[in-house]
Formats: C-alpha cells, sequence, structure tokens
C-alpha cells in the first residue's frame, strides 16, 4: 500500500497547545488511514490519532511537521491535516 | 460584629457582596482494593460516567469552559491513556492505583515544563484524575446549593469542580490556595467573575462576604459603609467594561477628540486577562521580573526570547514595552542582588543590570532577537544619569553586530527609560532616550522620601498629587513635547481616576494601567474635556 507524506511548518504563536492538538486528532480520527505525526528533523512518528501521542511531542512554533498516512484515504487524510496547522488551527472541526 | 478582612492576589476583576459559601470537596481518598475481575468494568463505567460529566460541564454556552473540558475528554478516549491503565492492572493491582500511577506519570511530565502553557495540562489531567478517582471510589461529591450571588471560598477548585457550581447563581470565587495562572482564574476572567487567590485559611462558615477582584482582598460580614462602597464600585464597573469596545474604536479619545493611548502593565503572561489585550493600545509596561523570580533556575536566552516572541503574537501587532529586569529593592533575587541596609536606595534596576552585565546582556540579546517578530520597545529602570543610557545603547549596538556577525540580523528597537528617579527627572534633556516612561509608584516614593511599603503615618506622605510630584511630572512632560519623545506613565496613579484627571491636565496623551484599571481609565478619559477642567498646555 502506498504511504503519503507532506510537510508543514506549525506557525500558531503558542505551538501545539491543548485545543489545536484535539482539533488535529479529532480530525486524524476521521479517516481510516494510519496517520503518523513526526516533528523534523529527528523526532520519532506517533500516532496522530492518540491525544496522549501529540501532546507528549510538546511541540512549539516553528517546528516543521512530517504527516504520514497509509491505507484508505490517505491522501485525503494528510491534505487535510496539513491544511489545519497551515490554517493556524482556525477551522477545523468545531466541537 | 466587625468585618474581618482576608487579603490575597487578585484574580479576576470585579467586585460582589454576597452570601458565603464555603466548600470543602473531600479529597480523592485512598485508593480501592482490588475487586478481581469486577475492576476492569468498573474502570470502564467510571470513565464513561466522568466523560458524560465532562460533555455536561462543558456545554454552558462559553467556548472556553469547553475547550479547557475537551483535552480531558480526548485524554479519556484515547485508547494509548485505557491501554496503560489497564495494562497496570494487569499486574493486578486496582483500577485506582492503576489510574492514579499512569496520570501522575503524565502529570509530572508536563509540570517539568518550562513554558507555562504545557504546565496548565498538567493541572487539567490532575482534575482529570480526582474526577476519575472520585468516580471509582462512588463520590460523586456534589456542588453544594448556592443562594443568589454567593461568593464562594474553597482551599483549591479544578476547572470541573468550578464548572460544576451553579453559575446563575455565582457571584465570586475566593480560594485560600489556588494561582492566577491556572484555568479556573482564566475561565472566572472570561465569564467576568470576580476571583481571588492565595488568601491563606479563611475560618468561616457563613454569613455575608465582600469580594474585591482588582484590589485581591475578601471581607467577611463585611460593616454597611464597605457594602454600600462596594454595591457602587460594582455598578460603575459593570457600566465601564459594557462601554469599553464602543470606546476603544478607533482609539481611545478625551470629549473633545484629543487621542489618548492606554496600554496596560502586564505582571504574568500566563495571568493576562484576553479581554484587556484586545482593547488596549498595547503592553506599557512588560515586568519581566516573572521569568525570574520565584524560579529554582535563571531563565537562559532562548527561554527569554521565545516569551518576549509569544507575547508580541498575543499583542498582534501592537507595541510591547520590555522592562528589563527590575530587581533589588522590595524585589530580592537570591543569589543575586545583595543585602543592603536601604535597599530602594541601592544596587537595583539598571543598576544591577550594569554590576551584573552578563545577565542583563542576556536578556537584551534575547529582547533583539525577539524584535524581529514585532514592535518591541526597551525600557531601562532607574535611570538615574544618561551615562547609564548610553552604556545600554552601547551593549546593544554590540549585541547586534555579533547577531549578525553571526547570521542573525535583528533590527535596533527603541530604547527608552523610566523616569523615577528625582534626578532623572530635574535633568531630562540631557538624556538621548527614544521615550521617557514616568514610573510613579518609585518617583513618588523618592520625591516624598517615604517607602513604598511604609504603613501608617508614613504611608499617608505617599501622596501622587503632591504639588512636587505634580511638578516634575509636569516637566516631564514638557521636555518630551519640546523634544519630540513620546512620554507615557505606568504607575499606579494613572489607574486612580481623580490622579488621571490631573494627568490629562498637565497634557499626559499615554498612560499604562493595570488590565483591571483599562475600562476605568477609558471611562475617564472618555469625560475628560467635557467641562472647563482649565490648567491644560
Amino acid at each position: 500500500m502506498t504511504v503519503v507524506r507532506a510537510t508543514v511548518s506549525l506557525t500558531a504563536p503558542v505551538g501545539l497547545h491543548a485545543r489545536p492538538a484535539v482539533k488535529l486528532t479529532r480530525l486524524a480520527k476521521r479517516f481510516p488511514a494510519r496517520v503518523r505525526l513526526r516533528p523534523l528533523p529527528d523526532g520519532d512518528p506517533v500516532d496522530a490519532k492518540s491525544i496522549v501521542r501529540v501532546m507528549g511531542l510538546k511541540l512549539r512554533t516553528g517546528t516543521t511537521l512530517e504527516f504520514e498516512a497509509e491505507g484508505e484515504r490517505a491522501a485525503e487524510a494528510v491534505e487535510a491535516l496539513c491544511a489545519l496547522v497551515a490554517a493556524n488551527f482556525e477551522d477545523g472541526e468545531h466541537g | 460584629m466587625a468585618e474581618r478582612r482576608h487579603a490575597g492576589r487578585p484574580a479576576a476583576p470585579g467586585v460582589v457582596v454576597g452570601p458565603l459559601v464555603v466548600w470543602r470537596p473531600a479529597n480523592a481518598g485512598k485508593a480501592a482494593r482490588a475487586e478481581g475481575g469486577g475492576e476492569v468494568r468498573r474502570l470502564a463505567a467510571a470513565c464513561a460516567a466522568v466523560r458524560r460529566d465532562l460533555l455536561v460541564l462543558g456545554d454552558q454556552g462559553d467556548r472556553l469552559a469547553a475547550e479547557v473540558l475537551e483535552f480531558q475528554r480526548e485524554f479519556l478516549a484515547d485508547p494509548e491513556f485505557l491501554g496503560a491503565v489497564e495494562e497496570a492492572m494487569g499486574r493486578g493491582v486496582s483500577a485506582a492505583v492503576a489510574v492514579r500511577e499512569v496520570l501522575d506519570g503524565h502529570i509530572a511530565q508536563f509540570r517539568a515544563e518550562e513554558d507555562e502553557y504545557f504546565r496548565a495540562r498538567g493541572e487539567d489531567l490532575a482534575d482529570l484524575r480526582d474526577h476519575l478517582l472520585a468516580t471509582l471510589d462512588g463520590r460523586r461529591d456534589p456542588p453544594p446549593a448556592l443562594p443568589e450571588g454567593a461568593v464562594v471560598v474553597a482551599s483549591e477548585l479544578t476547572p470541573s469542580r468550578f464548572l460544576a457550581l451553579d453559575r446563575r447563581r455565582l457571584g465570586g470565587v475566593a480560594l485560600e490556595g489556588g494561582s492566577v495562572s491556572g484555568h479556573v482564574a482564566m475561565l472566572a476572567r472570561a465569564r467576568g467573575l470576580p476571583m481571588v487567590v492565595g488568601l491563606g485559611r479563611v475560618a468561616a462558615a457563613a454569613g455575608e462576604a465582600a469580594l474585591d477582584g482588582d484590589e485581591g482582598l475578601l471581607v467577611l460580614d463585611p460593616s454597611p459603609r464597605t457594602r454600600a462602597r462596594m454595591a457602587a464600585r460594582r455598578r460603575s464597573l459593570e457600566e465601564e467594561r459594557r462601554s469599553l469596545p464602543a470606546r476603544s474604536a478607533g482609539g481611545y479619545r478625551t470629549a473633545d477628540g484629543e487621542r489618548v493611548e492606554i496600554r496596560i502593565n502586564v505582571e504574568d503572561p500566563a495571568a493576562l486577562d484576553e479581554e484587556a489585550v484586545r482593547f488596549a493600545d498595547g503592553a506599557g509596561l512588560v515586568r519581566t521580573e516573572f521569568l525570574f523570580l520565584g524560579r529554582p533556575e535563571l531563565p537562559d536566552e532562548e527561554r527569554q526570547y521565545r516569551t518576549y516572541r509569544d507575547l508580541l503574537a498575543r499583542f498582534a501587532g501592537k507595541p510591547v514595552r520590555l522592562r528589563t529586569l527590575d530587581i533589588g529593592g522590595d524585589k530580592p533575587l537570591p543569589g543575586i542582588t545583595e543585602e543592603e541596609a536601604n535597599p530602594f536606595l541601592g544596587l537595583r534596576g539598571i543598576r544591577l543590570g550594569l554590576a551584573r552585565p552578563r545577565l542583563l546582556e542576556t536578556q537584551l540579546r534575547a529582547m533583539l532577537r525577539a524584535a524581529r517578530h514585532g514592535p518591541l520597545e526597551i525600557m531601562l529602570p532607574m535611570v538615574t544619569l544618561p551615562a547609564e543610557l548610553e552604556a545600554v545603547r552601547a551593549m546593544l549596538g554590540r549585541l547586534r553586530e555579533e547577531l549578525a556577525s553571526g547570521g542573525e540580523p535583528v533590527p535596533l528597537p527603541p530604547l527608552g527609560m523610566m523616569v523615577e528617579v528625582p534626578a532623572a527627572a530635574l535633568d531630562l534633556e540631557r538624556f538621548s532616550a527614544d521615550f521617557f516612561s514616568i514610573g510613579s509608584n518609585d518617583l513618588v516614593q523618592y520625591v516624598m522620601a517615604a517607602a513604598r511599603d511604609a504603613a501608617g503615618p508614613v504611608a499617608e506622605l505617599l501622596d501622587p498629587l503632591h504639588p512636587a510630584v505634580l511638578r516634575l511630572v509636569a516637566e516631564v512632560v514638557q521636555v518630551g513635547a519640546r523634544r519630540n519623545v513620546p512620554v507615557s506613565l505606568c504607575g499606579e496613579m494613572a489607574g486612580d481616576p481623580a490622579a488621571l484627571e490631573r494627568l490629562l491636565a498637565l497634557g499626559l496623551r499615554s498612560i499604562s494601567v493595570a488590565p483591571s484599571a483599562l475600562a476605568r481609565a477609558a471611562a475617564v478619559i472618555g469625560r475628560f474635556g467635557a467641562e472647563d477642567h482649565g490648567g491644560r498646555s
């Protein structure tokens, strides 16, 4: 199965804190594909659907993130997640 | 009965008088023993119950409440978390022991973070832990029934416990412990609910209470006079806050249309009121001491840089005036400041900075680097001689060259000074600062020869409206106007309506006040000039 990857820069002024992290994991969970998130250049990839893992990265502003998805609708998942980060989490899922 | 006063720290502005309700929820007890195969089921049931609770608590119409609890809900739904708990239970411990073990691990990790936002996640998870443990214990800890306008006293409050209180009847929150930067304080500020923390033990069970979230004061059994004063203040505060957005639109102006800049003083960004940030013209005084005091180690350049940069981002293009470390005097820093018989007249402010240049250089480098991200201004405290200002200017030039040759070109931000030493105020022509900011608290202390922390008859000398003080202020304003150097005032004086009117009459057109005083200052300015005030230049 093909693996889809894309990178995006985290520019939200306070890094990846609780509210954006929840938006990110909830968006990732909408896709059946396995989605992983890795801080470049040398971070370990973690499950992008796990708030425990995503918050555990304690990502700061300026970090470049790599999303990697594998499985059904993988390309769509990567595209949506990168768009969410690029938009500073402004128009993600609400609720 | 005589009224009793408890002093604490202001956490959310506003005043309220109402019936006192003391809430002392039971702490999570000892973990129950394992009940064999039923433990996994018990855990699942408790998680489901807590998730329902959080959903209900978060659904109160304000976005912030939902946001604060969303993280807890998402955590609870994470198979990673449940997996870790079940794995611990597999070793034969009870669900409660396992929950505590797993969450305590995460809490410790977040609490060790330097970043305030991440540290706050530790508080969220402690909330979740206590909630889960109480549920597993079968203790649902219902909140007390509140009478109308209740002032709730507790030792601490978690966000979920705060949100469980009946918001239509809650008048104010007074905590014996607590923090000004925690989620509960944030929620209280967002709701316009007065809150005071750090009161120490409050020995009372019932009665009336007056709570002053601007001054950080709880008064038990307030006298008729205190009650009347608080009620009147509450009415005018409400009116002032309602009119703030309209007043700020297009810039704050006097009744005859003159623009007056109102910035806010920042004690600690973590405790900063979002509404004040939105409606202020910028930060007029950032007391960078918050980075240094009460911390196990001094902040390095990177830490400072990130803090300044984030602050600029929060003010979103509005100017942010950072004051270099102002320790000494009444703010000792162990290992840095020295024991002095007369600390207010000793090695403090920029004197200390120049005597310990490495500390100052680290801070200036961080500020220079942050200046790439927005309109940052550097302000020096306790400047007495022009040579002190020039020494820092030279230092900035050198640091900037170093950064540039290291491949990091940075702009040169405006360098200004506090005017708080009478010698500087009287000799201002000789200072080539990019701006002046009158530090009225210290200026009054030095002009009146009365210590800021004095009590009794000496405290009565601390009069910002004394003619000698006003003459100096007028002189600074005139020098600024003549030389085209911006002049502001960033002491408590500007937050006092009567004093502010005098300052406006002296021609001052820029102030910086505590966030809680913003709405009041805007109202005073809006009225100014409506009648004949006379004496204005």
